[in-house]
């Protein structure tokens, strides 16, 4: 059973808990995630100070000199017995601009030849042709199936801004390995496929990393400076439970979306639609496949 | 204001830290051992904000990494330095370290090689006054956020010094009581909380990891510290899971981490500290206790620690008594 049948509280130091609805990578222990965490926002619980929520589980981080572990645990128990069946959950739903097989994620690849944990033959020159051949497809098949289903993003974090989406779609199974040895240094807004391949990953800084690159977007992940209105409120915008449907881009949209982006006037928000997403009808759909 | 004539190995402009954005992957940041950088904020009249996690960040001061530092005074001000004894040297003299003192214009004031300890911190009556980011001045260098452009600092800075909440005449010899300044010996004992994946490990591992004296590494920062030492045993991991997560039974499907989270990976203990990464697919035996991060900030390559399991009322109540310390009752004037 993927929703364990009692809920896990267990201790994450001397003040945070980690509340646990399971152990396997599965959006249907997301869904109740992102309920709880809106219900635990919608609550009146005082000293939390601040909740994590990622793919399975949630931190929860609270002053121990406003409430103690025992009172805390209580409560959220209080809100978790309170909430209702899944119905539906706030969602937006984002194009995100995405240029696959660019010549940046090549280059990285290339740079990091032998930390490749395959032998590329073939003719496989960069990650991306090789995952299309692992997973028995052609690059232009593995760009359609990818950018033809909506992602549900599943959590937020790691590094600023970086994100982990699952695909709505569970026929959407595109796997690859893990590198041998991580890169050392993956370009800023670069994606790739997640371990087991249920995952898709978004790199939000120059750092290191070990999963095989797909393509690059134009967007900021993370944006410190906040020149773009859609960073004005936070450095970061996308947040758990937003849905996302890649747009596939050529090299002369990707340059004119950049140029806008570093000049700031970029207009995200276009991109961006506020929706309810119906988990019930979903969850009748797709409910023994997740 | 304070003018930079060396930034030194990694020096960086801290406070308490940035609670609260730990859901888009900003850690909190902040002085790596907050216990002696609270002192240092104390005896020259600051606000000394609160512990790690909190939403306290306080006044901001300097945290200097290892050695080689220098900074020169552009005004008349007074000072504390607390945390490490990295042979700070003003006008060719030793200066007494935990003890407000007056820095006068146009003198230099150096940071040499680690006598004990690892990072020193400046702390300057009224506060080094950079802009807060998202309600802290603490730099996290990764992020490129807070401090000073969000880097470490370097030569030909110029950082801002806030306004002094008393008269420099009152500040100037205030001491932190003798009999409570810290030592920083090569072995400590790091107190945790066990969990939440103790229970991945066989029971001999969890044995083996509390008995264990592991040795940092080389590889240690802000981000996290690695550690040297035997390898731990999982019990056997479901098959079910296996095909999500691989054969490595140390890989779990990822959740939330925090400064203090002990993760196995693979073959090695790593604990996340201060700049800590907010998620990881790592099996956690435990979570180092809040106050023991300041020991791990004072640790070098080559220290060894030993991870005592306590309960979360012992925690806190040892926290309790740490913070009663960072108080007027424990200055001395003289």
């Amino acid at each position: 059973m993927v929703v364990y049948k009692k809920t896990a509280y267990r201790p994450l130091g001397e003040k945070s808990v980690l509340i646990e609805f399971g152990d396997e990578p599965s959006l249907l222990l997301n869904f109740r995630v992102v309920a709880f965490n809106l219900a635990i926002k919608e609550s009146d619980i005082p000293g939390i100070v601040e909740v994590n929520p990622v793919i399975r589980s949630l931190a929860v981080i609270y002053d121990p000199k406003v409430i103690s572990r025992e009172k805390l645990v209580k409560e959220l128990k209080k809100v978790e017995s309170e909430m209702k069946e899944l119905k539906e959950l706030p969602s937006r739903l984002i194009k995100w601009p995405f240029w696959y097989d660019d010549p940046y994620t090549r280059e990285c690849a290339k740079a990091h030849w032998d930390n490749w944990p395959h032998d590329y033959g073939g003719g496989c020159e960069t990650n991306i042709e090789f995952l299309a051949k692992y997973n028995g497809m052609t690059v232009d098949e593995l760009i359609k199936k990818h950018s033809g289903t909506d992602w549900w993003v599943v959590a937020v974090g790691f590094t600023p801004g970086f994100w982990t989406a699952a695909p709505l779609d569970p026929s959407v199974r595109i796997v690859g390995p893990k590198y041998k040895i991580p890169r050392t240094w993956t370009p800023p807004n670069a994606g790739a496929i997640g371990t087991a391949g249920i995952f898709f990953c978004m790199y939000s800084i120059r750092g290191a990393g070990g999963i095989p690159l797909i393509g690059i977007s134009p967007w900021n992940t993370y944006e410190p400076e906040q020149k773009n209105r859609i960073f004005k409120d936070s450095p970061v915008f996308i947040k758990v439970g937003d849905r996302v449907r890649f747009i596939p881009i050529g090299e002369d949209e990707y340059r004119e979306i950049r140029r806008k982006v570093e000049e700031g006037t970029c207009d995200y928000e276009a991109n961006i639609k506020s929706e309810t997403f119906n988990v019930k009808e979903y969850l009748e759909k797709y409910g023994g496949k997740i | 204001m304070l003018e930079i004539l060396d930034g030194g190995i990694q020096t960086t402009i801290q406070d308490c830290g940035r609670a609260g954005y730990q859901a888009i992957g900003i850690p909190p940041s902040g002085a790596f051992d907050n216990f002696a950088f609270r002192i240092g904020n104390l005896l020259v009249g600051n606000d000394t904000g609160g512990p790690l996690l909190g939403r306290k960040p306080g006044d901001a001061g300097i945290e200097i990494m290892s050695a080689r530092f220098k900074v020169r005074a552009l005004k008349d001000m007074v000072i504390s330095i607390t945390g490490a004894d990295l042979t700070p040297i003003l006008n060719n003299e030793f200066v007494p370290m935990w003890k407000a003192i007056t820095f006068r214009k146009g003198e230099i004031l150096s940071f040499n090689f680690p006598r004990s300890g690892c990072r020193a911190y400046l702390c300057v009556a009224g506060g080094i006054n950079v802009p807060q980011y998202f309600g802290s001045r603490s730099t996290y260098v990764r992020g490129r956020i807070g401090g000073l452009g969000g880097r470490p600092l370097k030569s030909g800075d110029i950082i801002e010094v806030g306004e002094p909440k008393r008269p420099l005449k009152e500040l100037e010899g205030r001491e932190f009581k003798k009999r409570e300044i810290p030592v920083y010996p090569h072995r400590q004992e790091i107190r945790v909380i066990l969990g939440p994946q103790d229970y991945l490990f066989t029971e001999e591992s969890i044995d083996l990891f509390l008995k264990t004296e592991w040795e940092v590494s080389l590889k240690a920062d802000r981000v996290g510290y690695r550690y040297v030492g035997p390898k731990l045993d999982f019990k056997p991991v479901p098959e079910y899971l296996q095909k999500v997560v691989g054969k490595d039974p140390s890989n779990i499907v990822d959740d939330p981490t925090i400064p203090g989270s002990l993760q196995w990976c693979s073959t090695q203990l790593i604990c996340l500290v201060v700049d800590a990464i907010t998620l990881g697919g790592f099996a956690k035996p435990a979570t180092v206790v809040g106050i023991d991060i300041s020991k791990l900030g004072q640790s070098f390559a080559g220290d060894v620690h030993r991870f005592v399991p306590v309960s979360v009322d012992e925690a806190l109540k040892a926290t309790e008594e740490v913070e009663e310390k960072i108080s007027e009752d424990y200055v001395v004037v003289r």
